[in-house]
């Protein structure tokens, strides 16, 4: 509890395109969590290795070296890695069955519904700042 | 007996002997030849030295004719009837006895060439009557042979290529020239039409990429089953790797029995348009996987602006200039997406994409849902919205998101259409198995011929006002896709321009089972 304190979570945040890692990274900071931001699945996976395990991660589907589903079944096949949670962010038009069968926690449509979005992060990292008080 | 009665002395024996055997001889021939050889061997020398038959004269005496010396000229008559004259010689004279045996012997010898003649004259007849028929019967022979001729000028210059199978078994079929050429088989110099065995045709047959064996063929089938096979397609694999596709009919012909005489099929070459059709289906798949592209690529900017959007209301959002800018970006981003989605929408429904989930859901709750969401519009528009439900819940088994998708755009739409101070109006009622929702707007309405195709996909009621209100002309479409997958129906009246719309849906209680495919 105090170490959490300390560091509090991070929300991962993996989208190949820029202005939407940003300005979805700085809203989340704005509203008090802790972000890491990742341009694709292996950035992501080398993230993961080299840090506390975050408390939830963003995962865009479509993505250039290292896609959603491949890092997704990358992140399972790893003890270490496999109980992070895992909510897609994508603007497929199957995004809502492949987080079904990727066994994600949420699925968000783009232009994601951020009230919708805060509400998911805000459940999976009670013990950021921005969560509900843990 | 009335022959003998007439003479008035009776006969002497010798006499009734010679009178029994001429009656006796001359009725066993039916040969006037022979009969005159028969009476010459009774007569001479018996009664005369000689006797002769001379061909009746015109101007022939009538019975009892003179008798002159050694000559008895004796005229042969039945029924008035003047056969010939028997001439007789005497060379001692005639007695009355004698001229009257002789005289009786001409009755019995006319009465016989009478029966002689009747009977050649009917052989005659009969005769005439036979080469008549058989005329006739060649007559009839030569039509048909013409006829068959002119059916094989028909057929064999027909430009439908032509099979005719003439068995149940379909062993053999008769191809006409036109038919010949799209096979590849070479033509007989000699005959119109080419009888070939099925086997020994050139070609393979498929359909569908399957190869078809001898009896699913169209016209072996109407053989077999000696009834029409009607708009057949087949596919025709020819031994230079060309392949062409043939379209057409086979209907049995029958005998004059009702049993089958033949199958006729005529086929059209449908190549050229099956490879249009082709064309024409990919570049509508590809025209829909581009959208579905398109979608998915509008959704990357779309995210960011709206994020961007949110950062901006939470750090100047104080200032109502900024306020009132964001509500505008607001409301022109959530109706790009609403764009995006419904594009990504029907391209997924007519790609066949789309899975319904369904679940029980009180539609008039998703109706109250769907008047929430277009509300707002509607206020800015200056449009009043009704609407009029059950006092109980009314639960089907639906996908209640796209249910809600369908009332949404039911309803934007009549907003759309309608001017200020003009009202839209939501009724929804169940009636038997189903539910009926109707959306009724005072709007533009629409003119007669343009309702036929209101839920066609990028249908737009008029270019130049539906450009101005904006919108892709799918909403409709859409609306018909997702009723139809619930095995729903949806029709739209109007009275006509300025008459305002109404939308009908219907839709069934309970989930019709094996329905997913939308007709778009």
């Amino acid at each position: 509890m105090i170490e959490s304190a300390l560091t509090p979570d991070v929300v991962l945040l993996v989208d190949d395109h820029a202005d939407i890692r940003e300005s979805l990274g700085e809203l989340l900071q704005e509203e008090g969590f802790r972000v890491a931001l990742a341009a694709d699945g292996s950035e992501a996976l080398r993230y993961l290795r080299q840090n506390r395990a975050p408390c939830l991660i963003l995962l865009d589907l479509m993505m250039p070296v290292m896609n959603g589903y491949e890092f997704r079944l990358r992140q399972r096949e790893d003890p270490e890695l496999a109980r992070i949670p895992v909510a897609i962010i994508s603007g497929r038009e199957d995004a809502q069955q492949n987080a079904l069968e990727l066994q994600a926690v949420g699925c968000f449509m783009k232009p994601v519904d951020l009230d919708a979005l805060l509400g998911t992060v805000s459940a999976y990292c009670p013990c950021s700042p921005g969560g509900t008080p843990c | 007996m009335t022959d003998l009665l007439r003479r008035q002395t009776p006969w002497e024996y010798d006499e009734l002997e010679l009178l029994a055997a001429a009656g006796e001889r001359l009725s066993g021939s039916l040969e006037e030849a022979d009969l005159l050889d028969r009476f010459h061997a009774l007569a001479v020398p018996r009664l005369a030295d000689g006797c002769r038959i001379d061909p009746p004269a015109a101007d022939a005496a009538p019975a009892d004719a003179p008798r002159s010396g050694s000559g008895l000229s004796l005229p042969l008559e039945v029924q008035d009837r003047r056969l010939a004259t028997l001439v007789l010689h005497r060379s001692g004279g005639w007695t009355d006895r004698e001229a009257g045996l002789a005289e009786e012997l001409a009755r019995r010898l006319a009465r016989a060439l009478f029966l002689a003649r009747r009977d050649r004259e009917a052989r005659e007849e009969i005769a005439a009557l036979r080469r008549r028929e058989e005329e006739l019967r060649q007559a009839h022979a030569d039509e048909l042979k013409r006829r068959d001729a002119d059916f094989g000028r028909f057929v064999g210059t027909s430009p439908l290529g032509i099979i005719v199978v003439a068995a149940r078994d379909c062993r053999h079929v008769v191809v006409n020239p036109a038919l010949a050429e799209l096979l590849r088989i070479a033509p007989d110099p000699e005959r119109p039409m080419t009888s070939v065995s099925l086997e020994a045709l050139p070609v393979r047959f498929a359909r569908d990429g399957a190869p078809l064996a001898a009896a699913e063929l169209p016209f072996c089938r109407a053989a077999a089953l000696c009834e029409a096979v009607r708009n057949a397609e087949l596919d025709v694999l020819r031994e230079d790797g060309t392949t062409c596709t043939l379209f057409g009919h086979a209907v049995p012909v029958l005998n004059e029995e009702g049993g089958l005489k033949a199958v006729l099929a005529a086929f059209v070459d449908v190549t050229s348009r099956k490879q249009a059709e082709a064309a024409l289906e990919r570049a509508d798949r590809n025209k829909d996987a581009f959208l579905a592209i398109l979608g998915h690529e509008l959704r990357t900017p779309l995210t960011a602006m709206v994020n961007a959007l949110r950062l901006l209301r939470r750090r100047r959002g104080e200032d109502p200039a900024v306020r009132s800018a964001c509500d505008l970006l607001d409301r022109q981003l959530a109706q790009c997406t609403r764009l995006v989605t419904d594009l990504q929408d029907i391209s997924r429904i007519k790609r066949g994409r789309l899975a319904l989930e369904r679940s029980r859901a009180d539609l008039a709750a998703l109706a109250r849902q769907a008047l929430e969401v277009v509300r707002p519009e509607a206020e800015r528009g200056g449009v009043a919205l009704r609407a009029s439900f059950p006092g109980e819940p009314v639960e089907a088994e639906v996908d209640p998101g796209r249910i809600e998708q369908v009332l949404t755009n039911l309803l934007g739409n009549a907003i759309k259409y309608t001017r200020p101070e003009g009202g839209v109006c939501l009724e929804l009622e169940r009636i038997g198995s189903e539910v009926r929702i109707v959306v009724q707007d005072s709007g533009i309405g629409m003119p007669p011929d343009l309702l036929a195709a209101a839920f066609d996909l990028y249908h737009q009621a008029e270019e130049t006002l539906s450009r101005s209100q904006g919108g892709l002309g799918i909403g409709l479409a859409l609306v018909r896709g997702i009723v139809e997958m619930h095995g729903g129906a949806v029709s739209v009246v109007s009275e006509g321009p300025d008459r305002g719309s109404a939308f009908t849906v219907t839709l069934p209680i309970a989930a019709p089972a094996g329905r997913r495919e939308a007709g778009i």
